[in-house]
């Protein structure tokens, strides 16, 4: 029945994810597909004039995809934000938080456990802007991410098919679990300041040691942290923050 | 490649990823091993050189029967009708030593039967949230009777997950 519902969910929500993207194409695309080869030497060189432009943003982004698992989950919650800010070049400066928790009861083990995270980072942009207003991005990227986290007292019961069955504990402890990411992904400005960006991430655990002990079932932020490498989605909504200051812009501009 | 044309595939790679994520949040049953044996070799002392050294080569037992002893009990847990020369032996999680029985051919009794008897430290290990802990061993020493067993070599005194290690080797008469 559980599963029933989470496909359809699943499916619910791709619907409105593509009809999304859908939407986003239908505004993309009569600027990129009518251009001309005048007119693509011109937005070149207007792109390259974009680093005297005028607009600075900073885009404030929430993971939806986190809720959807969330919803979906029956031992994990997590919640995830991220910042950025555009440096300069397509570089975007980033910082991302959240927080989360798992519990894990079954035969074997039961216990608790929660964390918050942080990373710091960047994104650089695979796409030539087209001009000052376009914000859409195809990018890759780097962090740096830790965790602290709390993990609770833990009880066992080891199976032993021969000799019989052994029942513990396992104090309580903290620790702190870090992490480098390797990402890509896009987004694309839906409405004027709101944005839908996926992204897709390999992470790579850097202080194994503490996690041999007893690996947390779920590290929000990471995942399941008794893999040394994992792979993560992220479907952000993001809303941005638009200022001008400096110099004024080129007089030759595309749009 | 437009940026139409990126886009278009990062949206269909997101979908794919969108798809296979939702599909796998929940926890999996335990599919790993947490049990793991003593694994043991037999060999066999055909004879000696003329400098006394032994001459060993690979064997078999015929029909072997294998077991452990729990509170002064014998419990039989491995019997072949056929030949075989590689033995997995569990050793207690709940004591540092454990005894076992073994006889090479239990179609004929007048061979009789050898008892080990393994000393050993245990390791909680941790396998799996899914699996939860097991037990590694590292033998200490081991004491055996000499009806068939000529001697027995400790090759790798760690008892882990790894299958492939072969921990000891029995040489029989």
């Amino acid at each position: 029945m559980h599963q029933h519902k989470t496909l359809g969910y699943t499916f619910v929500s791709l619907f409105v994810m593509m009809f999304l993207s859908v939407t986003s194409f239908a505004q993309q695309a009569p600027v990129l597909d009518t251009s001309s080869d005048r007119e693509d030497s011109i937005e070149h060189a207007t792109a390259n004039a974009l680093e005297n432009k005028i607009s600075h943003q900073v885009c404030v982004s929430f993971d939806v995809f986190q809720a959807l698992l969330n919803y979906n989950s029956t031992y994990r919650e997590g919640y995830e934000l991220a910042v950025d800010y555009y440096y300069k070049k397509d570089l975007y400066l980033v910082a991302e938080g959240g927080w989360g928790h798992s519990h894990l009861n079954n035969s074997r083990l039961s216990y608790a456990s929660n964390n918050s995270f942080y990373r710091v980072g960047f994104n650089k942009s695979l796409l030539n802007r087209s001009s000052p207003k376009d914000w859409d991005m195809a990018f890759i990227g780097l962090r740096l991410a830790a965790a602290p986290i709390q993990r609770g007292q833990v009880t066992y019961t080891i199976i032993d098919n021969y000799w019989g069955t052994t029942n513990g504990t396992i104090n309580a402890t903290n620790f702190v679990g870090v992490w480098a990411e390797l990402t890509g992904g896009f987004r694309v400005e839906l409405f004027k300041g709101l944005f839908l960006g996926y992204s897709i991430r390999g992470k790579f655990l850097l202080n194994q040691k503490p996690f041999l002990t007893l690996a947390p079932i779920y590290v929000a932020g990471y995942g399941k942290s008794e893999k040394n490498a994992v792979f993560d989605f992220n479907a952000y909504i993001t809303y941005a923050i638009r200022w001008k200051k400096g110099r004024s812009m080129p007089a030759t501009t595309k749009k | 490649m437009t940026n139409l044309q990126i886009r278009s595939i990062f949206f269909a790679l997101s979908f794919f990823c969108l798809c296979l994520f939702s599909c796998s949040t929940n926890i999996q049953p335990c599919s790993q091993p947490t049990e793991f044996p003593v694994h043991m070799h037999t060999s066999q002392v055909v004879g000696y050189d003329t400098n006394h050294i032994a001459i060993i080569r690979d064997t078999v037992m015929a029909k072997p029967v294998i077991g452990f002893v729990r509170n002064d009990t014998a419990y039989r847990y491995a019997f072949s009708s056929q030949t075989f020369s590689d033995f997995n032996m569990f050793l207690s999680t709940l004591s540092d030593s454990t005894s076992f029985f073994i006889s090479p051919d239990s179609t004929n009794t007048t061979l009789g039967y050898d008892t080990l008897t393994f000393y050993y430290s245990r390791q909680r290990q941790f396998i799996s949230n899914s699996c939860g802990f097991g037990y590694y061993f590292n033998i200490q020493s081991i004491r055996t009777t000499h009806n068939f067993i000529d001697s027995i070599l400790i090759e790798n005194t760690n008892v882990t997950n790894n299958a492939s290690t072969q921990n000891l080797r029995l040489y029989i008469r």
